[in-house]
C-alpha cells in the first residue's frame, strides 16, 4: 500500500513539473483560438495593471489561423526565409560533422588529436568572441545582407563533429577491423558500419541544429538589415509588438516544423546514447 | 515488433503532416491573396453626395373656377398624394400641369400651366392638396377651361439640398450605413455609421451622420462587420 502511495507521489510530482513544461505551449495553444478582438481585450495592459492569464477562449475562432495564413502574405515569405536558413545549416552541418567526426574517431592520421583538442577550444568560445572575425570576414567576402552570411558561419561548428565523435567512440573498432578485412572502403565503413549505429547521435545533432538555426536571432539582428530577409525568429518580436491580435497563431506556427522534426526522429532521440 | 510498427506508422503520419504543411504554406504563400479575395464579401457601392431629393408625381384632377364673369375669377384643383410631402412641398410652392382647353368646335388640346400650392392638409390617403392657377398659356382661339375640366398635374417636387443623399436600401435597420474607406495598405475596408433620416422619396433619403460623404455599400454578397475588409465589385 505505502509502495503504491509513492508510486502515486512521484506520477503527481512528474506530472505537474510536465504540465508546468508543457503549460506555455498549451497557453499559446489555447490562445491562438481567440479571436483578435479578444486578444486586444483581455491583454491590455496599462501601467496599473499586468495583462491577466486567459487560457480558455470565449468563443472558439480561426481568425488568428485565417489572418495569418491569409492576410499576412508577409508572414508565409518570412517563414520560407527561415527554411531557407535553416534547412541549409542542418544539411551542411550534419554532414560535415559526420566526415569530421569519422576521421577524428576511426581514422589515424599525424596530429590528430591536437586538431581535436583545438576543435574543443572553439567549441568552448562564447559565439560572441567569434562574432566580430565572423562579421569582418563575411564583409569582405561582400555577403552581408545576404542569407548566406547566415547559413555559412552556422554550418561548421565544433559542436556537431564533438556530439558525433562521442557517439562514434562507442562503435567497436572490431567491426571496423573486420569491414576493412572484407575489403570494405573507408566509405563503406562510414556509411555501413558507423553510420547505423550512430543513428540516434545524427538524430539529436540534427534536431539540435535545427531549433538552433530555427530560433536564430542576434546573427540575424548583426549580418542581416533588410527585413525582408529576416527570419520568423526575428520578424515575430515585431509582430508582438505591431500585430498582437494574431501572435499566439503565429507561434504556432513557428513551433510546427521542429515540432514535427522531433517526432520523426523521437525514437532515435530517445534511444540515442553515447 | 509490434512497438517497431507502431514506430513506422507514426514516421509515416509525421511525414504526410509535414509534406501536407509544407504543400499548404507554399500554396498559401503564392495564392493568398487570391483565396483570400475568393473568401472576403463582395459589396456593390453606390456614391454618396449632396444633393435634393426629388419626387416626380402626375395625377389627374378637376379644374374649379370660382367668380366667373368677374374681377376675382379663381381657378383651382386639388390632388391627392400618398407621399410626404412635408420635405418637398409647402404653401407657396410651385407645380407644373396640364388642363384640357376647347381650340375650337368639338376640338380640345392640352395647355401647360403653373399654379401655386395654397393649401396642404391630411387625408385618409395621404395628404391632399389644394393649388390655385397662376398661369395658364391659352392660345389664340381657346376657350377659358371652366369648371370640371380635367387637369393633369405632371410635376417634380425637389427638396432643399442636403449634405448627404444616399439610397434607401443602403441603409440597414433604418439606423446605420456601411460606408466604404481605403486603408493604408490600400485595400476596401467598411466602417459602420449610424444615421438619421431626415427626408426620403422613393428610393433615396437625405440622412444626417457624423462622417464624410463615402460611397455606400448597397448590397454584399455575405454578412459584413465594422472594420472588415471587403471586394468592391465593379
Amino acid at each position: 500500500m505505502k509502495k503504491r502511495v509513492v508510486i502515486a507521489a512521484k506520477y503527481a510530482a512528474l506530472g505537474c513539473i510536465t504540465l508546468l513544461f508543457l503549460l506555455p505551449i498549451i497557453y499559446m495553444l489555447a490562445n491562438s483560438f481567440m479571436t483578435s478582438a479578444e486578444i486586444a481585450e483581455k491583454y491590455t495592459t496599462n501601467s496599473e495593471h499586468y495583462a491577466g492569464f486567459h487560457l480558455i477562449p470565449d468563443r472558439f475562432s480561426l481568425e488568428q489561423y485565417y489572418q495569418a495564413f491569409l492576410r499576412r502574405p508577409q508572414f508565409l515569405k518570412l517563414f520560407w526565409n527561415s527554411m531557407l536558413i535553416t534547412v541549409p545549416i542542418v544539411a551542411v552541418q550534419t554532414i560535415v560533422s559526420v566526415f569530421a567526426a569519422f576521421a577524428f574517431t576511426k581514422l589515424r592520421f599525424p596530429l590528430r588529436d591536437a586538431l581535436f583538442f583545438i576543435f574543443i577550444i572553439l567549441l568552448i568560445l562564447p559565439s560572441w568572441v567569434t562574432l566580430m572575425p565572423n562579421y569582418m570576414m563575411i564583409q569582405r567576402m561582400g555577403l552581408l545582407d545576404t542569407v548566406w552570411s547566415l547559413i555559412l558561419p552556422s554550418s561548421f561548428t565544433a559542436f556537431g563533429v564533438c556530439l558525433l565523435r562521442q557517439y562514434m567512440r562507442y562503435v567497436p573498432d572490431e567491426t571496423i577491423e573486420a569491414a576493412k578485412i572484407d575489403g570494405a572502403s573507408t566509405v563503406k565503413i562510414l556509411f555501413k558500419i558507423v553510420l547505423p549505429q550512430v543513428k540516434g547521435g545524427v538524430a539529436s545533432l540534427i534536431i539540435l541544429t535545427f531549433i538552433d538555426s530555427w530560433n536564430m536571432v542576434e546573427q540575424v539582428i548583426i549580418y542581416i538589415s533588410d527585413k525582408e530577409k529576416y527570419p520568423l525568429s526575428v520578424a515575430l518580436s515585431e509582430y508582438a509588438a505591431t500585430d498582437s491580435g494574431i501572435i499566439f497563431a503565429c507561434g504556432v506556427i513557428f513551433m510546427f516544423p521542429p515540432l514535427l522534426l522531433y517526432l520523426y526522429h523521437s525514437r532515435e532521440f530517445k534511444n540515442a546514447r553515447m | 515488433m509490434v512497438k517497431s510498427e507502431n514506430k513506422q506508422i507514426i514516421k509515416s503520419i509525421v511525414i504526410k503532416v509535414a509534406v501536407a504543411f509544407l504543400a499548404i504554406v507554399a500554396l498559401l504563400t503564392y495564392f493568398s491573396g487570391t483565396i483570400d479575395n475568393y473568401l472576403l464579401p463582395h459589396v456593390t457601392i453606390v456614391p454618396g453626395g449632396e444633393g435634393s431629393l426629388k419626387y416626380p408625381l402626375k395625377t389627374s384632377s378637376k379644374l374649379e373656377v370660382t367668380g366667373e364673369n368677374t374681377d376675382e375669377v379663381k381657378a383651382t384643383f386639388r390632388f391627392n398624394c400618398s407621399h410626404d410631402l412635408d420635405a418637398f412641398v409647402s404653401v407657396g410652392s410651385m407645380i407644373d400641369f396640364k388642363a384640357l382647353a376647347e381650340t375650337g368646335e368639338s376640338r380640345f388640346a392640352y395647355r401647360d400651366g403653373t399654379a401655386a400650392v395654397t393649401a396642404i392638409k391630411e387625408s385618409a390617403d395621404g395628404f391632399e392638396c389644394t393649388a390655385e392657377v397662376r398661369d395658364l398659356q391659352l392660345q389664340s382661339g381657346d376657350k377659358m377651361p371652366a369648371s370640371g375640366v380635367e387637369v393633369i398635374v405632371d410635376t417634380v417636387f425637389e427638396t432643399p439640398r442636403y449634405k448627404h443623399i444616399v439610397m434607401k436600401s443602403a441603409i440597414k435597420d433604418d439606423s446605420y450605413v456601411y460606408l466604404v474607406t481605403r486603408g493604408k495598405d490600400n485595400k476596401h475596408y467598411v466602417s459602420k455609421v449610424e444615421v438619421t433620416v431626415i427626408a426620403e422619396s422613393d428610393f433615396y433619403a437625405a440622412v444626417e451622420m457624423d462622417a464624410d460623404s463615402l460611397p455606400f455599400v448597397m448590397t454584399s454578397s455575405k454578412a459584413i462587420r465594422d472594420g472588415q475588409r471587403v471586394i468592391v465589385d465593379g
